[in-house]
């Protein structure tokens, strides 16, 4: 006998500006793990669609965040990920990205670290930083 | 015994003050600034921005996160990179750059040679400079509330920010505000900073809101809170801060319908931070003293359908003008005020006035429940954008536009947010059967309609 459970949510998508509010219905198991998602409503556009799936089974986020400059006219450099990543590594991307420290000039879009924790997504810097 | 007299007005100071003659001077180097600049640069006016900080880009070298240049850029990106992208266009263009400059000044009061021409104040590096342009841009931006302006009482410690100079400190400064964070306002810096603190290591405690529904986008409360499990705690605020030295605590109650206090509600909150984003006001000392009319439901100037302010000459735009929610709604905007600056300075200023229909002459005013409405004037019968933020969310209402007590549109009901800025395309034929009706007045109004 099945133990699934089906369970409607509602949260916002955003993609985009509109911040469709999607309703979703979605089965757990009985460990809490998502077997299907049953349904997508409310969205305006495919991507409320593809978005709401991907919430479900591996939300994903850029990071952004600050490392230490030496030598540069700020003493931080805006970080970003190059694209998004999963959100569940974000911490653990945060103690790693703690410890750096760039040296200025800085391009927007240079590599800070490659590879970020084996995601494939590289750690770029947002903004030019000038020696002091 | 000589009576004491100030030897500047005899020597000839003030006419010593070096000068440079531009058609457009530009008042902020953020992305209200860069835009108005560039578009008044593409016209073919000599441009120049006037910027206090060290670098071009304003509040967006601190607006570290992503979710700009959706609308703009197609793509999302952090503000850095939005600011980036158009500190390099600036560069590639030859508009002058007066860094560390901050303004002190607009048109001095004392009679000029030529009226049509407005005199910039600056205080530079180098000493005092004036800049001269037939068109200036204000795009000052805006501040933040203080605590000060909420009145929240109890004792005076440490620990108290405005959520916008947290993130400078811990973005910009590389200094970590506190340990253990309440957020006061559930504006977008209030939840921005909330995902920020917790990055960083700083335990956020909660957000707490006076009003029963979130005031920043939903996917801020989304991708700040929810991602995190920071609670927000709506119709709650704060109602006393406690610590000598640092805080150490908040008291916080839950509020009734009229925003008071409800007795027997109240709840001590440990923390050591108290971070407020409780809203923010155009910053507008320059303008009023340069004679530019306020409107005190924007707090930002009143300007006409080509973002003119009532004083000839004198353009605004951006978050001086009123607040933005999105930095491409900015852009938009300052693109046009830059455009139409530079359309004024080049065509030879007032004679542009005298080709303006002089028979269109109509105020803009708010009803229901738009807080506002911009622009405050239409002195043309054309296309029109219209812009206005409502007071409160609703599910079902509709735009009407209003002349003479008649009824001259109607738009199509929808929800409405006071998180997001509207806008609103006025035709031209409907300024037009105003004016037949003979009205001085548009009236926009968001009114809440029962759903069928």
């Amino acid at each position: 006998m099945s133990t699934n459970v089906t369970e409607t949510l509602q949260f916002n998508c955003t993609t985009c500006p509109s911040e469709c509010l999607l309703t979703v219905e979605v089965e757990h198991d009985a460990n809490g793990t998502v077997v299907e998602v049953r349904s997508v409503t409310g969205n305006n556009c495919p991507r409320g669609d593809t978005f709401a799936h991907q919430e479900l089974t591996c939300p994903m986020r850029v990071l952004t965040t600050t490392v230490a400059v030496s030598g540069g006219d700020e003493a931080l450099l805006p970080v970003r990920t190059a694209e998004a990543i999963p959100l569940e590594l974000h911490a653990q991307a945060m103690n790693l990205i703690r410890g750096l420290v760039v040296n200025a000039p800085i391009r927007m879009g240079d590599v800070v670290l490659e590879d970020l924790l084996d995601t494939n997504i590289d750690l770029v810097a947002s903004m030019d930083i000038d020696p002091a | 015994m000589a009576k004491f007299k100030s030897s500047a007005i005899d020597c000839g100071v003030v006419e010593a003050v070096q000068t440079q003659a531009f058609d457009v001077v530009v008042i902020g180097g953020g992305p209200a600034g860069m835009a108005a600049a560039l578009a008044a640069h593409k016209a073919g006016a000599r441009v120049a921005i006037v910027e206090r900080e060290q670098h071009l880009g304003g509040i967006l070298r601190q607006c570290i996160h992503p979710g700009f240049g959706l609308s703009h850029f197609k793509q999302e990106l952090t503000g850095p990179e939005y600011a980036q992208r158009f500190i390099d266009q600036v560069h590639a263009t030859d508009i002058a750059l007066f860094l560390n400059s901050m303004v002190i000044g607009i048109d001095s009061g004392e009679p000029a040679e030529d009226t049509a021409v407005h005199t910039v104040t600056l205080m530079s590096p180098t000493g005092m400079l004036q800049l001269t342009g037939r068109a200036v841009v204000l795009a000052m931006g805006c501040r933040e509330r203080t605590r000060s302006e909420i009145k929240i009482p109890g004792s005076r410690p440490a620990g108290m920010f405005t959520a916008g100079l947290a993130q400078r400190y811990i973005n910009i400064e590389n200094l970590k505000p506190g340990s253990r964070a309440v957020i006061l306002g559930s504006g977008d810096i209030g939840l921005i900073m909330a995902r920020r603190c917790t990055l960083e290591g700083i335990s956020v405690e909660g957000v707490y809101e006076l009003m029963p529904y979130a005031n920043g986008l939903r996917r801020n409360v989304k991708n700040c809170l929810d991602d995190f499990g920071i609670p927000l705690h709506l119709s709650t605020t704060v109602t006393r801060v406690i610590g000598h030295d640092r805080v150490e605590a908040v008291e916080v109650s839950q509020v009734d319908e009229r925003l008071a206090s409800i007795a027997g509600t109240e709840r001590i909150v440990p923390c050591d931070t108290l971070l407020l984003s409780v809203g923010l006001i155009p910053e507008n000392e320059l303008s009023v003293a340069a004679g530019v009319e306020l409107d005190p439901r924007t707090r930002g100037a009143v300007v006409d359908q080509s973002l003119q302010t009532g004083v000839p000459g004198i353009f605004a735009c951006g978050n001086v003008l009123h607040v933005h929610d999105l930095a491409d709604n900015v852009t938009t905007e300052s693109e046009r005020a830059g455009a139409a600056a530079a359309a004024y300075a080049l065509g030879g200023g007032a004679e542009t006035n005298a080709v303006a229909d002089t028979s269109c002459e109509l105020t803009v005013s708010p009803a229901g429940i738009a807080g506002y409405a911009l622009p405050g004037r239409i002195t043309a019968v054309a296309l029109t954008k219209l812009n206005f933020r409502v007071r409160r969310p609703v599910d079902t209402a509709r735009v009407r536009i209003l002349a003479n007590g008649e009824e001259v549109f109607a738009g199509k009901v929808r929800a409405f947010k006071p998180s997001v800025m509207e806008s609103f395309p006025l035709p031209a034929k409907v300024i037009q059967r105003a004016l037949d009706l003979g009205a001085s007045e548009i009236v926009l109004s968001v009114d809440p309609v029962e759903e069928a």
